[in-house]
């Protein structure tokens, strides 16, 4: 294919100790695509994300970014580079404002961060920024809350709202609807679906509902490697997946 | 409220005693000492526990220049604030590489590191310390040598040095600097160069503390060695807890009380150390937020009883 | 090389490892204090310092250093009980900074009371009369205190390690400092471990304080410089790990002897060179774990 990766894994191994969390994972994600991530707990899913993310060094392997090497690259120029992400427990800054929280997001990539001399709220275009995305994700009426007083929902669509701001090219999410309510797991997941397609997502997900109404791809880790990786109905399909996964979850659905 | 405390400190020094002038100046020092390191504890999250080294640099550099080189004050202060951010960047490039109580100890061994110096350089004087230091001169025949103008003009770099750090803490940087403390890998995630950040905090931070010894120095006509050692760090670190971290206004108030207290209390007893770590355990145990944290609390209790005033007077 | 000059440095070595076991005694202390209850000590040096006052009075009350060498430690450890019990543990809910903060007011306190019972002047510990003078080694003298010290600080070395990797306790201890969370799930309880640990910790100390007291005199101000050297050793080795506790003691101490013996007025330097070396190198320290995300 000439059309470059949006985000290439290439035999990426992590090691804790004797441990292999990761053996060896090798995918591919297209620009655009929309990409689950599932596999049972304690697949590796969520090092693997770190391992993208640049908050853990792998033990061998390699990273790319829209064709570019990120292995060795911290964290920091990763998501200067375009990736973003968000995780599986809320990591926000608990005793900013909900507005603070994504006006450091949006301050960053507009370059106006390392400002000394003027008050941060006379930056209109960051404010403006803030404010729009602020709207888009229905959190604007609470913009003068602390994120620690915001109810758990409200924190989890700020979890998302602080990495969109950053405006990736790619966006890793980790388990976004986790802990939600049925209401708010459908809201967010109508959120993502509208997302552009000028945006790649890949997502950790446990609900199978959200999985098969947002991916096109899904790729099954299962003890630290790929059992399977194909479109939705691939998967549903494939014995092996059926046996070690879905299986076991429709079972204990029912 | 500003406007009356400002009125007073103009107008103290109409009062006759000198040795109230005295202390009101050493106020104002300490407070700008503690102002410094309120910014690298309560606004970035770092802790640092070697911030005299700062202090003592810029105390002999501005001794030193103003001795061998000139007293005019356009040598003297610049000097001591480069000389301080310089030592600032060199310590800081070693101990932001480590975070936590890794931090605290690294920047306490550097600042001992520090003191061992100048305890030892002979230009610095020793033990002995460094003795007549001028107090800086505009050149013309103008100077600070008389203490009310030597308190003007402290006052007036105090003032000045206040709001450039409260529009610091304002501005863009400022916030990213709040972001690190609340959130360290959080910060990185969304971009941002966060060594970056907390080293140019620490420079910055440094520099204010070199101006702050450098009027020390220039106050006191001399710079001991102890002015580096760890308990001028402690004793920064006390006025910053006990006024409240991340105000900016509170480590002043707390220099002030330290100041004050240890004035008041000196003439009675040598028991000073005691008294003072005795009072900074309270707070640290029962008001972590410092006398800003319990003004605050007592603003709030006050608003409840009268909100509750207001309804039984409805009631009634 | 002349045999002077081996026999110099033959002794010199001896002087070191002494200094460095004592050092041991103090970044063991630290390192388990902090390991097991994530409080760094910033008292520990002033433990030390007063475990040397406390053993020097004891000394002047009964004339007997042994009684001192073990009452010593006994008393300060329980100290440490009342200090654990009444400041450091109303802070355990609170971020670690709350906690090295009070034992940081704690040591102006301590360093203020020493000063007001036992005054400025430096005071020196007699050593036991057993082992006054010297012997000859290596074509040299050596103090006799000094090979006792070595001698004493091997087998506590041993003991330690023993006592750390051997016995529940230690196992208990081994477990906490690996995941706290853990123990108190298998339902010891751990408020009483922290307790022993504290307790432990600076128990170490003032004995590290009562052996050191016939060699480096006591004076106000040491408990920092004492404070200061245990934090490089601990910075150098790897906090909360035992294997680097004994070997940035050797290090450290060898180096700040030789130092001391042929560049009296960079020995500070060469220490804090190292320290600057290895944070560049392995910002855990030598021994210490990397961080796991």
């Amino acid at each position: 294919m000439t059309c470059l990766d949006a985000l290439r894994i290439d035999r990426l191994r992590k090691n804790f100790g004797a441990l292999a969390a990761l053996n060896g994972v090798s995918f591919a994600v297209a620009p655009g695509e929309r990409r689950a991530i599932i596999g049972p707990n304690g697949a590796g899913k969520s090092t693997l994300f770190n391992l993208i993310s640049g908050e853990l060094t792998p033990t061998s392997g390699s990273v790319f970014l829209n064709g570019a090497d990120l292995t060795r690259e911290p964290t920091y120029l990763r998501a200067r580079r375009g990736l973003g992400r968000t995780y599986q427990r809320n990591n926000l800054f608990l005793n900013l404002d909900l507005f603070e929280n994504v006006r450091l997001s949006i301050q960053r990539i507009l370059g106006t961060s390392q400002n000394i001399l003027r008050p941060a709220d006379r930056f209109e275009a960051v404010n403006q920024r803030t404010r729009e995305l602020l709207r888009q994700m229905g959190l604007l009426e609470q913009r003068t809350a602390l994120a620690k007083n915001l109810s758990y929902g409200a924190q989890r669509q700020l979890e998302i709202a602080i990495a969109l701001a950053t405006e990736p090219s790619v966006l890793l999410l980790d388990e976004p609807t986790a802990g939600m309510s049925p209401a708010e797991t459908n809201a967010i997941t109508a959120l993502l679906r509208d997302l552009p397609r000028t945006l790649t997502l890949l997502i950790i997900e446990h609900d199978m509902d959200v999985v098969f109404g947002l991916a096109e791809r899904v790729t099954v880790l299962h003890y630290g490697e790929v059992i399977s990786d194909g479109t939705v109905e691939q998967v549903r399909n494939d014995p092996r997946v059926m046996e070690v996964y879905l299986g076991v979850t429709t079972a204990a659905r029912v | 409220m500003i406007v009356l405390v400002l009125v007073l400190l103009v107008l103290f020094p109409l009062l006759p005693s000198s040795y109230a002038l005295g202390v009101l100046t050493d106020v104002l020092i300490f407070g700008l000492f503690a102002m410094s390191l309120d910014l690298l504890l309560g606004y970035t999250g770092l802790v640092s526990f070697g911030h005299a080294a700062f202090f003592g640099v810029g105390a002999y550099v501005a001794g030193i220049v103003g001795i061998y080189g000139g007293p005019e004050i356009y040598f003297t202060l610049p000097a001591a604030i480069i000389a301080a951010a310089l030592a600032a960047l060199v310590i800081g490039f070693f101990s932001i590489r480590t975070a936590g109580v890794y931090f605290l100890m690294l920047t306490l061994a550097f600042s001992q590191m520090v003191y061992a110096a100048a305890f030892k350089a002979p230009f610095a004087g020793g033990s002995n310390g460094l003795a007549g230091i001028p107090r800086p001169t505009l050149g013309f025949g103008l100077g600070f040598a008389d203490s009310i103008a030597f308190y003007y003009l402290v006052l007036a770099i105090v003032l000045a040095s206040y709001w450039t750090l409260a529009r610091l803490v304002a501005s863009p940087f400022g916030k990213s600097l709040r972001g690190i403390k609340e959130n360290e890998s959080r910060m990185r995630s969304v971009g941002y160069n966060v060594q970056r950040y907390k080293l140019a905090a620490f420079v910055i931070a440094g520099a204010f503390a070199g101006l702050a010894g450098a009027l020390r120095a220039q106050f006191n006509f001399f710079v001991a060695p102890d002015t580096l050692y760890w308990t001028t760090s402690g004793i920064a670190l006390v006025m910053v807890i006990i006024g409240g971290a991340g105000t900016l206004i509170g480590p002043a108030l707390g220099a002030a009380l330290v100041q004050v207290l240890q004035n008041l209390i000196s003439s009675y007893t040598e028991r000073w150390p005691l008294l003072l770590g005795a009072v900074f355990i309270l707070f640290v145990l029962y008001a972590p937020k410092g006398m800003i944290g319990l003004l605050e609390q007592r603003k709030q209790v006050d608003q409840e009883t009268s909100t509750q005033q207001a309804k039984s007077a409805n009631a009634l | 090389m002349s045999t002077d000059t081996l026999s110099f440095i033959a002794i010199q070595f001896l002087n070191g490892l002494a200094y460095s076991l004592l050092l041991f005694l103090l970044a063991a202390g630290l390192s388990l204090i902090f390991g097991m209850m994530d409080v760094v000590n910033l008292a520990h040096g002033s433990f030390f310092l007063i475990g040397t006052y406390v053993g020097l009075t004891i000394v002047r009350v009964t004339g007997n250093f042994w009684i001192a060498l073990v009452v010593t430690p006994l008393l300060i450890g329980a100290l440490g009980l009342v200090v654990e019990r009444y400041l450091i543990r109303s802070l355990y809910n609170r971020s670690p900074l709350d906690q090295v903060l009070l034992t940081f007011g704690l040591a102006f306190i301590l360093m203020d009371l020493a000063k007001w019972i036992w005054g400025a002047n430096v005071l020196a510990l007699p050593a036991p009369a057993a082992l006054d003078g010297s012997v000859a080694l290596f074509g040299g003298q050596f103090p006799k205190y000094r090979l006792f010290v070595i001698a004493a600080g091997f087998v506590l070395a041993v003991v330690l390690y023993y006592l750390n990797d051997r016995t529940s306790f230690g196992a208990v201890i081994r477990a906490g400092v690996a995941d706290r969370e853990m123990v108190s799930g298998l339902g010891i309880n751990i408020a009483l471990v922290f307790s022993i640990v504290f307790a432990v910790g600076i128990g170490l100390a003032a004995l590290s304080g009562v052996v050191a007291g016939p060699i480096y005199s006591a004076f106000p101000g040491l408990d920092f410089q004492v404070l200061i050297t245990t934090l490089i050793v601990v910075v150098v080795g790897g906090m909360g790990t035992y294997k680097g506790s004994l070997f940035g003691s050797l290090l450290i101490g060898e180096v700040q002897t030789f130092g001391q013996a042929f560049f009296p007025d960079l020995a500070l330097f060469l220490i804090f060179g190292i320290m600057a070396a290895v944070l560049l190198i392995k910002p855990a320290g030598l021994f210490g774990r990397e961080a796991v995300a």
